[in-house]
Protein backbone atom coordinates (compact mmCIF):
# COMPACT_ATOMS: atom_id res chain seq x y z
CA UNK A 1 0.00 0.00 0.00
CA UNK A 2 1.06 3.51 -0.36
CA UNK A 3 2.46 5.46 2.02
CA UNK A 4 1.18 8.90 3.29
CA UNK A 5 3.47 11.42 5.11
CA UNK A 6 1.13 13.50 8.00
CA UNK A 7 2.97 16.70 9.44
CA UNK A 8 1.40 19.60 11.59
CA UNK A 9 3.20 22.48 11.33
CA UNK A 10 4.84 24.41 14.27
CA UNK A 11 4.67 21.44 17.01
CA UNK A 12 7.64 19.05 18.49
CA UNK A 13 6.16 15.81 16.94
CA UNK A 14 7.70 14.81 14.05
CA UNK A 15 5.96 13.51 10.43
CA UNK A 16 3.89 10.19 10.61
CA UNK A 17 3.73 7.39 8.40
CA UNK A 18 0.78 5.65 7.47
CA UNK A 19 -0.08 3.12 4.94
CA UNK A 20 -3.42 3.56 2.51
CA UNK A 21 -4.93 2.46 0.09
CA UNK A 22 -5.27 5.31 -2.02
CA UNK A 23 -5.82 9.81 -1.97
CA UNK A 24 -9.36 8.94 -1.06
CA UNK A 25 -8.54 6.92 2.30
CA UNK A 26 -5.56 9.45 2.35
CA UNK A 27 -8.20 12.41 3.07
CA UNK A 28 -10.34 10.20 5.25
CA UNK A 29 -8.14 9.61 7.53
CA UNK A 30 -6.79 13.08 7.63
CA UNK A 31 -10.40 14.63 8.23
CA UNK A 32 -10.52 12.09 11.00
CA UNK A 33 -7.19 12.25 12.58
CA UNK A 34 -7.10 16.51 12.59
CA UNK A 35 -10.73 16.16 14.35
CA UNK A 36 -9.16 13.66 16.82
CA UNK A 37 -6.01 16.37 17.08
CA UNK A 38 -8.13 18.90 17.44
CA UNK A 39 -10.38 17.76 20.36
CA UNK A 40 -7.43 16.62 22.55
CA UNK A 41 -6.01 20.12 22.08
CA UNK A 42 -9.08 21.79 23.42
CA UNK A 43 -9.00 24.47 24.84
CA UNK A 44 -5.44 24.63 24.95
CA UNK A 45 -5.48 25.77 21.38
CA UNK A 46 -2.55 28.00 20.42
CA UNK A 47 -4.16 29.45 17.73
CA UNK A 48 -4.85 31.21 15.86
CA UNK A 49 -4.38 28.89 12.72
CA UNK A 50 -3.40 25.22 12.44
CA UNK A 51 -2.17 23.54 9.54
CA UNK A 52 -1.53 19.67 8.74
CA UNK A 53 -0.08 18.68 5.40
CA UNK A 54 -0.53 15.20 3.64
CA UNK A 55 2.07 14.54 1.19
CA UNK A 56 2.39 11.03 -0.45
CA UNK A 57 5.60 8.90 -1.16
CA UNK A 58 7.20 11.18 -3.83
CA UNK A 59 6.67 14.57 -1.62
CA UNK A 60 3.46 15.92 -3.57
CA UNK A 61 0.93 18.03 -1.27
CA UNK A 62 -2.49 15.82 -1.16
CA UNK A 63 -4.07 18.04 1.23
CA UNK A 64 -3.35 20.60 3.80
CA UNK A 65 -6.21 21.12 6.22
CA UNK A 66 -6.63 24.31 8.34
CA UNK A 67 -8.40 24.98 11.01
CA UNK A 68 -8.37 28.74 12.39
CA UNK A 69 -9.97 30.41 15.54
CA UNK A 70 -10.78 34.25 15.29
CA UNK A 71 -11.15 35.95 18.52
CA UNK A 72 -13.97 38.70 18.16
CA UNK A 73 -14.31 41.55 20.04
CA UNK A 74 -17.62 41.70 21.91
CA UNK B 1 7.99 -40.70 37.56
CA UNK B 2 6.16 -37.17 37.32
CA UNK B 3 5.06 -37.09 34.17
CA UNK B 4 4.21 -33.42 33.85
CA UNK B 5 -0.14 -33.63 32.87
CA UNK B 6 -0.87 -31.63 29.65
CA UNK B 7 -2.60 -28.94 30.94
CA UNK B 8 0.74 -28.59 33.28
CA UNK B 9 0.95 -24.80 32.39
CA UNK B 10 -2.46 -24.31 32.06
CA UNK B 11 -2.82 -25.00 35.91
CA UNK B 12 -0.59 -23.09 37.09
CA UNK B 13 -2.25 -20.14 34.65
CA UNK B 14 -5.41 -20.98 36.74
CA UNK B 15 -4.05 -20.82 39.94
CA UNK B 16 -1.91 -17.92 39.03
CA UNK B 17 -5.59 -16.04 37.97
CA UNK B 18 -7.70 -17.26 40.93
CA UNK B 19 -5.03 -16.85 43.69
CA UNK B 20 -5.47 -13.30 42.23
CA UNK B 21 -8.82 -13.18 43.56
CA UNK B 22 -8.83 -14.54 47.03
CA UNK B 23 -7.09 -17.98 48.40
CA UNK B 24 -7.99 -20.94 46.29
CA UNK B 25 -7.66 -24.84 47.02
CA UNK B 26 -5.66 -26.76 45.19
CA UNK B 27 -8.56 -28.84 45.03
CA UNK B 28 -10.79 -26.35 43.54
CA UNK B 29 -7.97 -25.59 41.06
CA UNK B 30 -8.50 -29.41 39.61
CA UNK B 31 -12.16 -29.00 39.83
CA UNK B 32 -11.66 -26.42 37.06
CA UNK B 33 -8.83 -28.03 35.29
CA UNK B 34 -11.27 -31.37 35.18
CA UNK B 35 -13.72 -29.26 33.55
CA UNK B 36 -11.84 -28.54 30.63
CA UNK B 37 -12.45 -30.45 28.01
CA UNK B 38 -10.75 -30.45 24.85
CA UNK B 39 -8.35 -27.70 23.51
CA UNK B 40 -8.56 -25.87 20.21
CA UNK B 41 -6.08 -23.81 17.62
CA UNK B 42 -6.54 -20.97 16.04
CA UNK B 43 -4.68 -19.15 13.58
CA UNK B 44 -4.01 -15.05 13.86
CA UNK B 45 -6.41 -12.84 12.29
CA UNK B 46 -9.56 -15.86 12.66
CA UNK B 47 -12.77 -15.20 14.57
CA UNK B 48 -12.75 -17.80 17.93
CA UNK B 49 -16.21 -16.80 18.18
CA UNK B 50 -18.87 -15.10 15.97
CA UNK B 51 -21.41 -12.19 16.66
CA UNK B 52 -25.35 -14.37 16.88
CA UNK B 53 -23.15 -17.94 17.51
CA UNK B 54 -24.94 -19.68 19.74
CA UNK B 55 -22.60 -21.22 21.82
CA UNK B 56 -22.54 -24.17 24.36
CA UNK B 57 -19.49 -24.16 26.07
CA UNK B 58 -16.85 -21.36 26.68
CA UNK B 59 -13.36 -20.62 25.96
CA UNK B 60 -10.70 -19.90 28.21
CA UNK B 61 -7.96 -18.85 26.87
CA UNK B 62 -4.50 -21.02 27.33
CA UNK B 63 -1.90 -19.60 24.75
CA UNK B 64 -2.10 -16.08 22.65
CA UNK B 65 -3.86 -12.95 22.55
CA UNK B 66 -7.48 -12.58 21.58
CA UNK B 67 -9.80 -9.23 21.52
CA UNK B 68 -13.64 -8.82 22.04
CA UNK B 69 -14.80 -6.42 19.10
CA UNK B 70 -18.17 -5.65 17.78
CA UNK B 71 -18.24 -4.96 14.04
CA UNK B 72 -20.25 -1.63 12.32
CA UNK B 73 -21.88 -1.64 9.16
CA UNK B 74 -19.25 0.90 7.55
CA UNK B 75 -16.61 -1.74 8.00
CA UNK B 76 -15.13 -0.56 10.74
CA UNK B 77 -14.71 -2.69 14.35
CA UNK B 78 -14.55 -1.18 17.83
CA UNK B 79 -11.71 -3.44 19.71
CA UNK B 80 -13.56 -3.65 23.48
CA UNK B 81 -11.17 -5.72 25.51
CA UNK B 82 -7.72 -7.49 25.01
CA UNK B 83 -7.61 -10.84 26.24
CA UNK B 84 -4.42 -12.78 27.61
CA UNK B 85 -3.54 -16.35 28.80
CA UNK B 86 -5.91 -17.03 31.91
CA UNK B 87 -8.71 -14.94 30.52
CA UNK B 88 -11.91 -16.92 29.54
CA UNK B 89 -13.33 -14.84 27.02
CA UNK B 90 -16.83 -15.31 26.85
CA UNK B 91 -17.65 -16.71 30.54
CA UNK B 92 -20.86 -13.86 29.85
CA UNK B 93 -22.14 -16.53 27.31
CA UNK B 94 -22.57 -19.43 29.83
CA UNK B 95 -25.83 -17.39 30.66
CA UNK B 96 -26.08 -15.32 28.00
CA UNK B 97 -26.12 -18.30 25.19
CA UNK B 98 -25.73 -16.00 21.96
CA UNK B 99 -22.97 -13.74 21.31
CA UNK B 100 -23.30 -10.47 21.17
CA UNK B 101 -19.81 -9.47 19.34
CA UNK B 102 -16.93 -11.22 18.41
CA UNK B 103 -14.00 -12.78 20.12
CA UNK B 104 -10.59 -12.47 17.34
CA UNK B 105 -7.39 -14.27 17.78
CA UNK B 106 -4.84 -11.12 17.76
CA UNK B 107 -1.44 -14.20 17.47
CA UNK B 108 -2.19 -18.00 16.92
CA UNK B 109 -4.34 -18.86 19.92
CA UNK B 110 -4.72 -22.13 22.41
CA UNK B 111 -8.37 -22.37 23.82
CA UNK B 112 -9.34 -24.74 26.64
CA UNK B 113 -12.95 -25.92 26.01
CA UNK B 114 -15.03 -25.80 29.05
CA UNK B 115 -18.27 -27.22 27.92
CA UNK B 116 -21.33 -25.24 29.92
CA UNK B 117 -22.81 -28.13 31.49
CA UNK B 118 -19.31 -28.69 33.55
CA UNK B 119 -20.13 -25.12 34.60
CA UNK B 120 -23.72 -25.48 35.34
CA UNK B 121 -22.17 -28.13 37.49
CA UNK B 122 -19.87 -26.49 39.09
CA UNK B 123 -22.35 -23.76 40.24
CA UNK B 124 -24.33 -26.41 41.86
CA UNK B 125 -21.78 -28.00 43.62
CA UNK B 126 -18.78 -25.47 44.02
CA UNK B 127 -20.25 -22.21 45.65
CA UNK B 128 -16.91 -20.74 46.26
CA UNK B 129 -15.66 -21.16 42.67
CA UNK B 130 -19.05 -19.96 41.36
CA UNK B 131 -18.44 -16.64 43.47
CA UNK B 132 -14.49 -16.77 42.04
CA UNK B 133 -16.18 -16.91 38.04
CA UNK B 134 -18.72 -14.07 39.51
CA UNK B 135 -15.43 -12.12 40.34
CA UNK B 136 -14.39 -12.62 36.84
CA UNK B 137 -17.21 -11.82 34.95
CA UNK B 138 -17.83 -8.65 37.14
CA UNK B 139 -13.91 -7.75 36.36
CA UNK B 140 -14.75 -7.89 32.91
CA UNK B 141 -17.41 -5.30 33.19
CA UNK B 142 -15.41 -2.96 35.57
CA UNK B 143 -12.72 -3.09 32.56
CA UNK B 144 -15.21 -2.09 30.34
CA UNK B 145 -16.23 0.73 32.54
CA UNK B 146 -12.55 1.90 32.56
CA UNK B 147 -12.28 1.62 28.71
CA UNK B 148 -15.57 3.16 28.11
CA UNK B 149 -14.32 6.41 30.41
CA UNK B 150 -11.27 6.61 28.67
CA UNK B 151 -12.52 6.54 25.10
CA UNK B 152 -15.02 8.81 26.47
CA UNK B 153 -13.26 11.98 28.07
CA UNK B 154 -9.01 10.52 28.51
CA UNK B 155 -7.08 12.09 25.60
CA UNK B 156 -5.43 9.64 22.73
CA UNK B 157 -2.24 9.26 24.52
CA UNK B 158 -3.58 9.19 27.81
CA UNK B 159 -5.45 6.60 26.64
CA UNK B 160 -3.08 4.43 25.04
CA UNK B 161 -0.44 4.53 28.59
CA UNK B 162 -3.59 3.21 30.56
CA UNK B 163 -3.87 0.37 27.75
CA UNK B 164 -0.45 -0.03 28.30
CA UNK B 165 -0.52 -0.24 32.18
CA UNK B 166 -3.86 -2.53 32.25
CA UNK B 167 -2.17 -4.67 30.27
CA UNK B 168 1.00 -5.14 31.97
CA UNK B 169 -0.57 -4.95 35.49
CA UNK B 170 -3.00 -8.31 33.78
CA UNK B 171 0.29 -9.58 32.62
CA UNK B 172 2.30 -9.37 35.91
CA UNK B 173 -1.10 -10.80 37.89
CA UNK B 174 -0.74 -13.91 35.94
CA UNK B 175 3.54 -14.12 35.91
CA UNK B 176 3.44 -13.64 32.49
CA UNK B 177 5.50 -10.30 32.66
CA UNK B 178 7.66 -8.92 34.64
CA UNK B 179 10.17 -5.85 35.41
CA UNK B 180 8.20 -3.30 33.41
CA UNK B 181 9.54 -5.26 29.93
CA UNK B 182 6.73 -7.02 27.81
CA UNK B 183 5.80 -8.56 24.78
CA UNK B 184 2.73 -6.67 23.56
CA UNK B 185 1.83 -8.31 19.86
CA UNK B 186 -0.73 -5.47 19.23
CA UNK B 187 -0.39 -3.96 15.80
CA UNK B 188 -1.14 -0.19 15.59
CA UNK B 189 -4.57 -0.95 13.41
CA UNK B 190 -5.54 -3.30 16.49
CA UNK B 191 -4.66 -0.47 18.57
CA UNK B 192 -6.26 1.74 16.34
CA UNK B 193 -9.31 -0.66 16.67
CA UNK B 194 -9.41 -0.28 20.48
CA UNK B 195 -8.41 3.06 21.05
CA UNK B 196 -11.31 4.28 18.97
CA UNK B 197 -8.44 6.04 16.80
CA UNK B 198 -7.32 7.02 13.70
CA UNK B 199 -3.79 5.10 12.54
CA UNK B 200 -2.72 8.73 12.25
CA UNK B 201 -3.41 10.04 16.21
CA UNK B 202 -1.95 6.68 17.33
CA UNK B 203 1.04 6.99 15.48
CA UNK B 204 1.41 10.32 17.03
CA UNK B 205 0.28 9.66 20.19
CA UNK B 206 2.57 6.63 20.56
CA UNK B 207 5.12 9.46 19.44
CA UNK B 208 4.04 11.81 22.32
CA UNK B 209 4.40 9.17 25.07
CA UNK B 210 8.01 8.16 23.74
CA UNK B 211 8.66 11.95 23.79
CA UNK B 212 7.75 11.92 27.53
CA UNK B 213 10.02 9.13 27.90
CA UNK B 214 7.45 7.25 29.71
CA UNK B 215 8.29 3.73 27.33
CA UNK B 216 9.36 2.40 24.56
CA UNK B 217 7.88 0.08 22.20
CA UNK B 218 9.95 -1.44 19.31
CA UNK B 219 8.29 -4.17 17.64
CA UNK B 220 6.96 -6.13 19.68
CA UNK B 221 8.75 -5.28 22.71
CA UNK B 222 7.54 -2.65 25.40
CA UNK B 223 9.96 -1.27 27.86
CA UNK B 224 7.84 0.83 30.26
CA UNK B 225 10.75 3.53 31.73
CA UNK B 226 8.87 4.63 34.76
CA UNK B 227 6.07 3.12 35.82
CA UNK B 228 4.70 6.15 38.23
CA UNK B 229 4.97 8.53 35.91
CA UNK B 230 3.39 6.13 33.53
CA UNK B 231 0.42 5.64 35.81
CA UNK B 232 0.35 9.29 36.29
CA UNK B 233 -0.11 10.63 33.00
CA UNK B 234 -2.30 7.91 32.25
CA UNK B 235 -4.74 8.13 35.33
CA UNK B 236 -4.07 4.47 35.74
CA UNK B 237 -5.89 3.11 39.36
CA UNK B 238 -5.55 -0.73 39.13
CA UNK B 239 -8.53 -0.86 42.01
CA UNK B 240 -10.57 -2.08 38.94
CA UNK B 241 -8.88 -5.02 38.15
CA UNK B 242 -9.64 -6.40 41.88
CA UNK B 243 -6.17 -8.23 42.66
CA UNK B 244 -5.64 -8.14 45.69
CA UNK B 245 -6.61 -11.07 47.34
CA UNK B 246 -9.46 -11.44 49.88
CA UNK B 247 -12.51 -13.60 50.62
CA UNK B 248 -15.23 -13.64 47.85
Amino acid sequence: MPRYYFHVEHEELGEVVVELPDDKSAREEAIKAAGEILSDIGGAFPGPEWIMHVRDARGNFVLVLRFSVEERPA
Amino acid sequence: VNTPKPHDSLHHLLARKFRGYDEVSDAEINVLEDAIKGTRTFAAGSEILRTDERVSTSCLLSEGWAARSKLLRDGSRQITSIHIPGDFVDLHAFLLHKMDHSVVALVPCRIALVPHENLKRISEKQPHLSRLFWVNTVVDGAIHRNWLTALGRLPAANRMAQLVCEIYTRLAAVGLAKDLEFDLPLTQPVVADALGLSLVHVSRSLQEIRRLELLTWRSRTVKILDWDRLAEFAEFDPTYLSLTPEPR
